[in-house]
């Protein structure tokens, strides 16, 4: 094989890919476009924990003050709905409290949501459901035990952001 | 020694052609996963995502992972074309132009990220295919010019390799041979160049973000550019006549340097009996 031969099968090979790309991304839902939205968190519950050495039994699901003790030192602290704005901006709000303005993204294939507070102070969730309705993030917890913690969210409404 | 063709080569240039480019391919896979969260010198992870997201019909990650990987192998595959369709003609940049495209991408991903990224997620997933690209023009460029004896981007069959040749030097008749030697110092020179190098993007990519890419790209000219200096003229008329021998595969001489070029990989078998 010479090199316009070689350069040839490179070239049906971009070629080819570029096709197959602009083909799949079509038919596809972009991540970003999927989370674009508000969505409501539902629970909060241990994925994965270490046993307690004391011995005491630890619930997989939270009750309102575990969540706020493990939440306490996080962006999402005590919000209950999360809007993902089209602009790559965050609200976060929880019924009579002030809105917390941040930024997204989506990192790696989409599979990590990173969180910025204006302070940059930065959080990193992984996304391991997300479909039209329901969205699953986990986050490594060691407040009070060390565990995988996961949080489920329910969509409330279509997408209304600008 | 990036440049010096198969037959020239020996288990010096082999080392510090191990240790420069671990070096940077640990650089550039520590640095990826702290800005992209992704892996970008290895697809062995890329294989398994790849499976398990078919497996859940996540069609969009499958498209996007497959095409990671396609450009690794895309990068290995224009790495070995243009060494073998330009060796004996450009011999003496045949083995350079690969490391030079390598130093280019790496130099975009280090100005896009710098000046323009957004963080959105197509960029996100284009610099890390930019990125798979370069090690996969490293690791074809590694391997082709060293008959297959170094192979940086990954460490895991380096690793089976390492202990499986300590294993043997725990026999004396196999500690005293020298290739048994060798190959575990040039193993354990990869492992290591690999790990400073990740250690170093570590430290240096929360400090400078995307600029720790420029540092990758500098050390790998930097190196390119000695090499190219001190290739003698004599060594690179030598490989040409090499080269154009083994093409016409008819003179005696390309026979000579075919063999000499398997003699440098040892075929190191495990005796079973006494």
């Amino acid at each position: 094989m010479n090199l316009s031969q070689a350069l040839t099968i490179c070239g049906i090979l971009v070629l080819g890919l570029i096709t197959t790309a602009f083909y799949s991304l079509s038919i596809v839902v972009h991540p970003e476009a999927r989370l674009a939205g508000t969505w409501k968190e539902v629970a909060w519950s241990y994925e994965k924990v270490d046993h307690d050495p004391n011995g005491a039994g630890i619930s997989s699901f939270f009750d309102n003050q575990l969540r706020s003790e493990i939440s306490k030192d996080l962006i999402i602290h005590d919000s209950e709905t999360w809007t993902f704005h089209k602009d790559r901006t965050l609200t976060l709000s929880k019924s009579g409290q002030a809105n917390t303005r941040l930024k997204w993204n989506l990192k790696g294939r989409g599979h990590i949501l990173g969180i910025e507070h204006a302070s940059d102070q930065q959080e990193h969730y992984q996304i391991r459901e997300l479909t039209d309705d329901r969205l699953v993030l986990h986050f490594n917890n060691d407040m009070i035990v060390r565990g995988i913690v996961k949080i489920e969210f329910e969509r409330t409404t279509e997408t209304t952001c600008h | 020694m990036p440049l010096r063709a198969t037959h020239q080569r020996n288990f010096s240039d082999d080392v510090r052609l191990g240790i420069m480019t671990a070096f940077s391919a640990g650089m550039i896979n520590v640095a990826s996963l702290i800005l992209f969260f992704a892996f970008t010198s290895n697809v062995t992870g890329h294989y398994a995502i790849l499976a398990e997201e078919v497996a859940k019909g996540k069609w969009y990650q499958v498209f996007i992972v497959f095409l990671w990987i396609l450009l690794f192998f895309a990068g290995s595959f224009l790495s070995n074309a243009i060494i073998i369709n330009l060796r004996g003609k450009l011999e003496r940049w045949a083995r350079g132009i690969p490391l030079l495209i390598e130093i280019t991408c790496l130099v975009i991903v280090g100005v896009y990220g710098h000046f323009y990224y957004k963080e959105t997620l197509m960029e996100t997933e284009i610099l890390v295919a930019l990125l798979l690209f370069t090690m996969g023009l490293q690791n074809g460029l590694t391997a082709t010019i060293s008959n297959f004896a170094v192979k940086t981007t990954h460490l895991t069959g380096l690793t089976t390799d390492l202990a499986i040749y300590l294993s043997m030097a725990t026999q004396r008749k196999f500690r005293e041979k020298p290739e048994v030697r060798n190959k575990i110092v040039l193993m354990a020179s990869i492992a290591s160049a690999y790990l400073v190098g990740g250690i170093v993007a570590g430290s240096l990519t929360g400090l400078f973000n995307f600029l720790v890419f420029f540092s990758i790209a500098a050390v790998l000219l930097g190196t390119l550019v000695y090499d190219a200096v001190t290739y003698p003229a004599e060594a690179v008329d030598e490989a040409k006549e090499a080269a154009k021998a083994v093409e016409n595969d008819a003179s005696p001489a390309s026979r000579k340097e075919v063999g000499r070029s398997r003699e440098r990989e040892p075929q190191l078998k495990p005796s079973y009996s006494n």
